[in-house]
């Protein structure tokens, strides 16, 4: 099917006005038309074009990644609005080629392979210039401000497009009546649709952000006591601490629970406040309190600019930290809000002087269904009357010596979970832990909470730091003792050791990559302004590499207009004397028409009388001009210059009888010797006699 | 060729037998030997009463040649024209009993009256020269050629033949009225009996073969070889051309071209040949796009064109 012309760069232009890209827009216009005046084509093959198909790939996820880096799951839009730049190298290719369609194992990997393999035989191809009009037209609905102008623009285009492949058998009114109709009809359903999205949209967008990005709850957190089965996290970097001065805290916080009740730690009435920060806006008090502090340089993402902060426990101030808004809770919480996407920020912090709410009656709250189980164990253990210090060092001492980590867990037999951890399979990951260790100290009567976290553990000799993996997520009881809450860690200390063997033979790529990823996004975000100009300047080396590829593909000169190729030059019979014949029939105004065979010509040209009579001899000497042209096997000297005598004596006798038309005879290269003496020489200006004279190549 | 060769000889022998039955057809008689001479099945495209039956009758009576006849009808098998295995109770074996197909010639009359799956049976012998039945493989006789009639204008009642059948054809043509003086002939050509009843065969199976055997050393120059290629490759790029011909297009009209040249007694071909031949070799081969078919486009048209504007070696 035929583009109508200037249709594409009407469309592209189209879509810049809509997405406001008026200089893409026009790049891509002049791209797509520029191919009516270039004269050359490129001769792509197959893994040529695979190439461009691979570079569109390649500039489509950076795009998506872009998109989704900077705007989340809104980037969807943006993707789709700058999809036609994306398109455009292989739209380019099809269209400066030799070829008209693009296969489809270009555009399909799988394919691809299966022809390569002989699974399939060719798969076919497909015209790119319909697509990416439709995906135009897609794009700038996307950046559409303003509908009316988008729907009178789409209409337009549509109807142009349409227009060269109408039926002929009805009138243009009635074509114009039927599109106009089909138009109108098309705008209600826009409307209807658009209605629908409108409703739509923000309950997929919370259910999306609900289900997908959920950061943790600080006022809630479930656990997975009394799930079975194996437990395993992704490695992926979340964290990176450095601590020049002193070891690294061994455990960073993110929240931390007061009240269990069948799986589910809660906070309970932990209420936010509002923090201020300092004059320059980095710096953060969470706390009144003098050092000395340990400091620790902490960074870590946060999405849509987000986030719940791992802190060491008794932070006491936050610096460097270019946040808005920053909120804590009473339980240690400590939230942020329009922050970029990385933040590094220093914590200064006292292990012994926490800045959490002083235990209350709820600290030493027992659910009721497990009372009977910790008051027995306590009575077991004999905790009852002992020192805080004293009942801590049991406890240790009891998990320690009793019970294994793991992280598969099996079917508790008729038992509650946590009864069946203590008293029968001994075995547990952090949470049966955690959980275990707060109830206990619970019912020894000791003030104890649940607290979620990281654990920090693995040096990156790589980014010579702490690096903190999302299988690094921890929990641990915290105990007040003497007023001052303090870490409690339980958990046999053989758990990071056996969560990293489950670790993937990938990781060492892996973090090599995420490193990658960590210092072009710390170099984004501190060029600040920069953030959304820099892309296109990335994909230009993608484009200088395109270049340099064309330039050294062969390039072809294109056809000359419509379906006629490009034949090699007639090597066979050149110096035939027949072509003087038809130059000279040529210059009386007799052509041959160039689709039409010699013999064809000469006949009609006989049966309407022209040659004065002459055909007859003309179609007997015909056929020695096609033994020479077209005899692979040829003519032999005696033949052709009997051929030549009988073409010379043929011109003679024709011009004695149309002497009106001997003028037209011309001398020295066509006429015979006598001729030339009596002809003066009239036809060097004859631009019929010269074209025949170099195709004879004399 | 100075002197006649035994092919000419052949060829002037079968279209005198041939016009002595079918008046004013030259140039469909012409093209009839040609497709026969040079191994290619022929179909014929024409209103009823043209004589389309009458000249393969003639052709397949003008040669020593084993002729048979399929009239095609809605109910008729797959079987019907293969041949069928029965279960022979004496031999407690199956017997393959051959249908009309094993043959020499073979007039599929109506051809668009059968169901494709049958359609698809003849068409694939003839594409095959052999027919698969049971598991078990039966070749064709050698001078096996396939003349198959069918009325374009009948559209109840029939299966119009798929595209990618069309392609086992060499060649389509019609035949066209004939002039009144020609009609005129033909009234009096049957006033005492029909003139196919007194024709005899003229033409051995062995004659036969020597055309054929001296068809293959008709040269064809490489310039003409690219012209070919030229034409077919356009029929894929004109406008309206849905599907153009394949390079199967391509070898059908150097072959029948070679056929005409020998007829002509030259032994190389000529570009007037090619252009004989391009439009009846090609045109069946070209799929248009429906747009253009409305339009009254056809495969003829578009050859004709390409034909027109193509320049021709010369």
């Amino acid at each position: 099917m035929r583009v109508p012309p200037l249709l594409l760069g009407a469309t592209t232009l189209f879509w810049g006005w809509q997405c406001g890209a008026w200089l893409a827009g026009g790049l891509l216009a002049v791209v797509v038309e520029g191919v009516r005046i270039v004269p050359w084509r490129w001769e792509l093959d197959d893994r040529d074009f695979n190439r461009i198909a691979d570079l569109s790939a390649v500039l489509f996820l950076g795009l998506i990644y872009y998109q989704y880096d900077t705007y989340a799951v809104h980037g969807i839009f943006g993707t789709l609005r700058w999809l036609p730049l994306v398109l455009l190298p292989l739209l380019a290719a099809q269209l400066y080629s030799t070829r008209e369609a693009i296969r489809y194992s270009t555009l399909f990997i799988s394919i691809r392979r299966a022809e390569a393999r002989g699974r399939m035989a060719d798969a076919g191809a497909i015209d790119l210039r319909y697509p990416f009009l439709a995906l135009c037209l897609l794009s700038a609905s996307a950046g559409t401000a303003d509908r009316s102008r988008f729907y009178a623009g789409l209409c337009l285009l549509v109807v142009w497009a349409l227009w060269g492949a109408r039926s002929r058998r009805y009138s243009p009114v009635l074509w114009g009546a039927v599109m106009v109709l089909s138009l109108a009809g098309g705008m209600g359903i826009q409307s209807g649709i658009l209605k629908t999205r409108a409703a739509l949209e923000p309950i997929v967008l919370e259910w999306l952000q609900e289900r997908l990005w959920q950061m943790r709850d600080p006022y809630r957190t479930q656990t997975v006591i009394g799930e079975i089965g194996d437990f395993k996290s992704s490695d992926r970097i979340l964290m990176r601490v450095d601590s020049p001065r002193s070891p690294p805290p061994a455990l960073l916080r993110e929240a931390s629970y007061r009240t269990y009740s069948t799986g589910v730690w809660l906070a309970g009435s932990a209420q936010f406040s509002t923090l201020n920060s300092d004059i320059e806006g980095t710096t953060w008090a969470l706390q009144k309190g003098v050092g000395p502090f340990h400091v620790a340089n902490i960074s870590q993402r946060l999405r849509r600019g987000k986030g719940l902060l791992a802190l060491p426990g008794g932070t006491h101030r936050l610096a460097e930290l270019p946040v808005e808004e920053l909120k804590q809770n009473t339980l240690g919480a400590v939230t942020v809000t329009n922050g970029p996407d990385l933040i590094e920020y220093v914590a200064h912090y006292r292990p012994d002087k926490t800045v959490d709410r002083a235990a209350d009656e709820t600290d030493l709250q027992l659910p009721g269904r497990q009372r009977a189980l910790f008051t027995e164990l306590v009575d077991e253990l004999g905790l009852r009357g002992l020192e805080a210090e004293v009942v801590i060092a049991r406890i240790s001492a009891y998990f320690k010596q009793h019970f294994s980590y793991t992280l598969v867990q099996r079917k508790s037999q008729g038992l509650r979970p946590l009864a069946y951890f203590l008293q029968e399979s001994r075995r547990g990951h952090c949470e049966y832990f955690a959980t275990a260790t707060v109830l206990l100290l619970r019912a020894a009567g000791i003030p104890a909470r649940y607290a979620t976290g990281y654990s920090v553990q693995e040096y990156s000799n790589l980014e010579e730091r702490f690096v903190v993996r999302r299988r690094h997520a921890h929990s641990w009881a915290l105990v007040e003792v003497n007023g001052q809450w303090r870490d409690l860690d339980t958990t046999p200390a053989v758990w990071a050791p056996l969560e990293a063997e489950a670790a993937s033979s990938w990781e060492p790529l892996y973090d090599f990559l995420a490193w990658l990823r960590y210092r072009f996004t710390r170099w984004r975000v501190s060029e600040g302004g920069l953030e959304t100009r820099w892309l296109p300047w990335l994909a230009l080396p993608l484009f200088l590499f395109l270049l340099w590829r064309l330039r050294s593909t062969r390039r072809q000169k294109r056809a000359e207009e419509g379906p006629l190729p490009q034949r090699p030059a007639q090597t066979v019979g050149v110096s035939s004397d027949y072509y003087q014949i038809e130059a000279y029939l040529r210059a009386n105004d007799l052509v041959r028409p160039s689709g039409e065979t010699p013999q064809n010509w000469l006949r009609q040209l006989g049966e309407s009388h022209r040659l004065e009579g002459m055909d007859e001899v003309l179609l007997d000497i015909l056929p020695t001009h096609y033994r020479w042209r077209f005899d692979p096997q040829g003519l032999d000297a005696r033949a052709r210059q009997k051929f030549s005598r009988r073409v010379q004596a043929w011109m003679t006798q024709y011009a004695t009888k149309r002497p009106y038309d001997a003028k037209h005879i011309c001398t020295g290269k066509y006429g015979s010797r006598a001729m030339q003496e009596q002809l003066p020489s009239k036809c060097e200006s004859d631009p019929g006699i010269h074209g025949t004279k170099e195709r004879n190549g004399r | 060729m100075d002197s006649e060769s035994q092919a000419q000889v052949v060829y002037q022998r079968l279209l005198a037998n041939v016009e002595r039955v079918i008046r004013g057809q030259d140039r469909a008689v012409r093209l009839l030997i040609a497709a026969f001479a040079a191994g290619g099945h022929v179909l014929l495209e024409d209103v009823p009463g043209t004589g389309k039956t009458t000249l393969a009758k003639a052709l397949a009576r003008s040669i020593h040649a084993e002729f048979q006849r399929i009239q095609f009808t809605p109910d008729l098998l797959p079987s019907d024209i293969l041949g069928v295995s029965i279960f022979d109770q004496g031999s407690q074996k199956f017997c393959f009993h051959p249908g009309p197909v094993f043959t020499e010639v073979l007039l599929a009359d109506e051809i668009n009256r059968a169901s494709p799956r049958t359609q698809s049976a003849l068409l694939e012998a003839m594409g095959e020269r052999q027919v698969s039945v049971d598991g078990a493989r039966h070749g064709l006789k050698p001078l096996f050629f396939v003349i198959a009639t069918q009325n374009p204008l009948e559209f109840q009642g029939t299966f119009p033949l798929p595209e990618s059948q069309m392609d086992r054809f060499a060649l389509r043509f019609s035949l066209g009225y004939v002039s009144p003086g020609e009609e005129v002939e033909i009234l009096s050509d049957q006033a005492h009996g029909h003139p196919l009843e007194r024709i005899v065969p003229c033409v051995s199976e062995g004659e036969v073969a020597t055309l054929r055997t001296e068809l293959e050393s008709v040269r064809v120059s490489e310039e003409l070889k690219r012209y070919v290629v030229d034409i077919v490759g356009a029929t894929r790029s004109a406008e309206g051309v849905r599907v153009g011909a394949s390079p199967r297009a391509s070898l059908t009209v150097v072959r029948v071209a070679q056929a005409l040249a020998l007829f002509d007694g030259l032994d190389f071909v000529t570009p007037d040949h090619i252009q004989e031949i391009a439009e009846p070799a090609i045109a069946h081969r070209i799929l248009v796009e429906d747009q253009a078919g409305f339009s009254g486009l056809g495969g003829e048209q578009v050859v004709k064109e390409i034909l027109e504007t193509l320049p021709v070696p010369a």
